[in-house]
């Protein structure tokens, strides 16, 4: 058991040490560009420059560099500094957060409230006519890049632009604060194009993990003790294929940061992913890298927290005796 | 004469999968008395376990048809809705599965699991249905109910746990019990008890009892009413006492090769052999100090349950593992010595056939070219019609149509997966086949007809053939001689028809149904001290617990590790 979790964690630091190795190979070592000169613009004076080229560092060795970096992110929680701004790169983040969690929450609570009772309902409807819709649907949204979804969804519905202007479309967005009707209003439409592709995600997955147990001994011979349908359902069959939906729903994560970084540049909402988008059109290294680097710190952390609320202590006999 | 309890009448199940229909059971009739007891036996596929789950309405699958009537207790079930059936399972009809690990639900304890069975049809307490439920554990002989109740399955061995789940079955008391192959899966020792306590709870409860079983010997040991199912249909019915005893169908007596001389070395000569296996930083003794002899032309049998170190025995002698410490000898010269060019063609003259045809042959392949691997291997017969000759010929050879040649292992049954394995063995014509419970996942039917295959191969191409099994009746009288092992340990050896009407080792007597043992086998990682099988033993002394017995000959050219033999 401790060694298990020792394992794990070990893991995960490795994860993270990968990570800063990529990302520094990524934006420090290969890109070509003058980092002073990005930072200081087109027309600075080469004192300025110079001044800047100080200030970075950029003189020291790749491997100075490197630990400076790993000690600033680890240490310090150090992302550096926009080079257009020259604010940090943790406070332009967390100040984008509160956008990127409105959409993400309330697009996963629609997913989860979709994408469950229907992967139930399809596998007790195995084979059937809502079996294959149902699978069919999410197929077609599951391979449905998201920025299509999302400009299809702008084209039909929003208040501007679309064919049926029934709902705020892009740039939109208003934080829950400043007016919470406005806020719920502007986010429907990204919120559906998310939890579509998610939701298929997450529906395949639940009738997948479910058609792997409902065959299990243990359901007949719930059903055979004359235990309710509901008990059945619930006890023996959602219960453990939930642990294993949220213990698989870590390998899922990645993809749903890459789908928020679709739909709020799609539509316009000033979250964390809008912010990696522009910067890595403007070349802001550092404000990607720092994006980057929290963004894959989450999901190694996530993973960690997933993995260890997974384990069980049990001997599998079989595996001793064989 | 008083209604039967249960009538079928002409009961007809079909699934429609996609545009096919697959009619499971096609106008079955019977009936069953209060109190009484059937048999319904017949091979995998054969419609039984759909027969069972169709009288509760447990075949899950929407698509399913069902035809005729099922009258029990005056009501028809195929008529009633979901939630009357409801109330007829596990209360009035309860019905056992097995095998236990899969039966019962890994996440909650026996005892609730118990508990639930209650609550689902009595208005009574919790701690009155906890009450029941240790009651009920200690009817079917569960030592220290109080504490087992609130273990986890896996913490139970598999005969305790299928005994958790026969009182799970019984908990309402139910008029009627139907047991699905309520012994599959179980080693032998451990379904000798589980067929002994069904037969003593019928008799005591007075319930009536349908046992569903591939198992002839099952089926007969419980039943004297038999009905054999095939292909959906009642084929066949009689009453046991016709079939004469209890025991498993036997393989054809193979006709001996002439004498051997007795001057020839033996072909293997197993010293002092241990294998250790490091599980979880454990070390696990497979097998502790085996030694015997095969000699050429014999066929030698290595029997004995799960863990026992039988198939590690196997492995070793064929070379695919390293021994701990001891030997193994090949026409004198140790296996594991061999390396490269050498042991390439030492495995020219040992060849291994594995239990299961399932996993053992590529699903992807075509058996032609699976069963030409060997000529593939070793360089022999280069020109390709020649090889596909020489491969159609096998098949003929092991009774597989050569017309196979370009079919995939799914598209034909498992008899002919297995013979399709047991020529691809032969291929070398090697001088040593270790059969490693050849067909053993298979109906009875099928698993006799591949050892008589083995037989007659071992006869025509003067094979000398190591048979490992689990079930001393099936194979007993086909070998020559019997290792009979216990974890790990060779307890008796000696003329294989001995060993099953003789047997001087309690646990050989346990193998050939002359005694019960208690409980189930420890876990190799956890042997006990002195005689392995002291603690489960009936004969055991003080003695047994303390001083390890030596194998030593017991007379009738049969040895035995025993201290009291029988």
């Amino acid at each position: 058991m401790a060694v298990h979790v020792i394992h794990r964690v070990l893991r995960a630091v490795l994860a993270l040490v990968l990570i800063g190795v990529l990302t520094f190979v990524l934006f420090t070592v290969l890109p070509d560009a003058d980092p002073a000169r990005l930072r200081a613009g087109l027309g600075a004076s080469p004192a300025v420059l110079a001044h800047i080229s100080a200030q970075l560092g950029v003189h020291h060795s790749l491997w100075v560099q490197f630990t400076d970096y790993m000690k600033g992110i680890f240490l310090h929680l150090n992302l550096g500094y926009s080079y257009r701004s020259g604010r940090s790169v943790l406070s332009l983040i967390v100040a984008r957060l509160p956008a990127t969690l409105s959409l993400a929450g309330g697009a996963a609570v629609l997913w989860l409230v979709l994408g469950l009772p229907l992967g139930v309902l399809a596998t007790r409807r195995r084979g059937r006519l809502i079996d294959r819709a149902a699978l069919g649907t999410a197929f077609a949204l599951g391979s449905t890049p998201v920025f299509w979804l999302g400009l299809i969804a702008l084209y039909l519905f929003a208040s501007d632009i679309g064919r049926f202007p029934i709902l705020p479309g892009a740039n939109s967005y208003v934080p829950l604060t400043v007016d919470p009707g406005k806020w719920f209003s502007s986010l429907i439409l990204p919120w559906l194009v998310l939890a579509s592709c998610q939701g298929a995600l997450y529906f395949r997955l639940v009738r997948d993990e479910l058609l792997g147990v409902s065959d299990a001994g243990y359901i007949r011979t719930a059903r055979a003790k004359g235990l309710t349908e509901r008990r059945v359902i619930s006890h023996y069959l959602l219960r453990p294929v939930l642990a294993r939906v949220i213990a698989r729903s870590g390998s899922l994560l990645g993809g749903l940061l890459g789908a928020v970084v679709v739909t709020e540049t799609v539509f316009k909402i000033h979250g964390v992913g809008l912010l990696a988008y522009e910067a890595v059109r403007q070349s802001d290294f550092p404000v990607v890298q720092g994006t980057v680097v929290l963004a894959a710190m989450f999901v190694v952390a996530v993973n960690l927290v997933l993995d260890l609320a997974h384990v069980r202590p049990m001997g599998d006999p079989e595996a001793i005796a064989a | 004469m008083s209604e039967p309890l249960l009538i079928v009448e002409d009961l007809s199940v079909r699934f429609q999968t996609g545009e096919r229909a697959v009619q499971a059971v096609d106008g079955v009739s019977y009936s069953v008395g209060a109190g009484e007891r059937l048999g319904i036996v017949g091979v995998p596929g054969s419609g039984k376990s759909v027969l069972a789950l169709t009288t509760l309405g447990l075949t899950d699958d929407p698509r399913v048809e069902i035809q005729g009537r099922i009258m029990f207790d005056g009501r028809d079930l195929i008529q009633l809705s979901g939630a009357q059936l409801r109330r007829v399972r596990g209360d009035e009809i309860a019905i056992l599965f097995a095998p236990p690990r899969s039966s019962a639900h890994p996440s909650y304890t026996v005892g609730s699991q118990l508990i639930e069975a209650v609550l689902a049809h009595r208005s009574v307490s919790a701690r009155a249905a906890r009450d029941r439920a240790i009651d009920m554990l200690e009817l079917v002989g569960i030592p220290e109910p109080h504490r087992r109740v609130d273990r986890y399955p896996h913490e139970l061995a598999d005969g305790m746990l299928q005994r958790a789940l026969v009182a799970m079955a019984l908990i309402n008391e139910p008029k009627l019990l139907l047991a699905d192959e309520p012994t599959a899966g179980l080693d032998i020792t451990v379904r000798a008890q589980i067929i002994a306590l069904l037969d003593q709870l019928q008799g005591r409860l007075g319930l009536a009892m349908i046992i569903f079983t591939r198992e002839l010997g099952t089926a007969a040991a419980l039943a004297a009413e038999l009905a054999l199912l095939d292909a959906g249909r009642i084929v066949e019915r009689r009453r046991t006492d016709k079939l004469g005893d209890r025991a498993a169908p036997r393989a054809r007596t193979i006709e001996r090769p002439s004498p051997r001389p007795a001057s020839s070395p033996p072909l293997v000569e197993v010293g002092n052999l241990v294998k250790h296996f490091r599980v979880a930083r454990a070390t696990v003794t497979a097998v502790d100090d085996v030694s015997f002899e095969v000699e050429r032309g014999e066929t030698f049998g290595i029997v004995g349950e799960r863990g026992c170190g039988k198939s590690t025995v196997a492995r070793l002698i064929a070379g695919l593992l390293n021994p701990t410490s001891g030997q193994v000898l090949f026409e004198g010269q140790e296996i594991s010595a061999y390396r490269g060019e050498a042991l390439k063609a030492a495995h020219r003259e040992v060849q291994i056939v594995l239990a299961d045809p399932y996993s053992s042959l590529n699903p992807r392949r075509r058996v032609g070219s699976m069963i030409a691997d060997p000529f593939a291997i070793h360089g022999l017969y280069p020109d390709e019609s020649e090889r596909k000759r020489r491969v159609e010929e096998l098949m003929s050879h092991v009774g597989v149509d050569p017309e196979h040649y370009d079919r995939r292992p799914h598209e034909l049954s498992g008899g002919e997966r297995s013979r399709i394995a047991v020529a691809r063995a032969v291929a070398l014509e090697p001088k040593l086949l270790i059969a490693d419970e050849p067909a053993s996942t298979l109906g009875d039917r099928t698993r006799l007809e591949v050892l008589n295959l083995l037989g007659e191969l071992q006869r025509e191409l003067g094979l000398t053939l190591i048979l490992i099994a689990h079930d001393l009746a099936a194979v007993g009288h086909m070998c020559d001689r019997v290792a009979v092992m216990y974890l790990g340990k060779l307890v008796e050896l000696g003329a294989g028809e001995a060993l099953y009407d003789f047997p001087r080792h309690p646990y050989t007597g346990a193998l050939g149904d002359r005694l019960l043992l208690s409980g189930d086998a420890p876990s190799p990682a956890n042997r006990p001290r002195g005689c392995v099988l002291h603690p489960r033993c009936p004969k055991a002394e003080d003695r047994c617990s303390e001083q390890e017995p030596e194998l030593e000959d017991k007379g009738g050219g049969t040895r035995a590790a025993c201290h009291f033999p029988l």
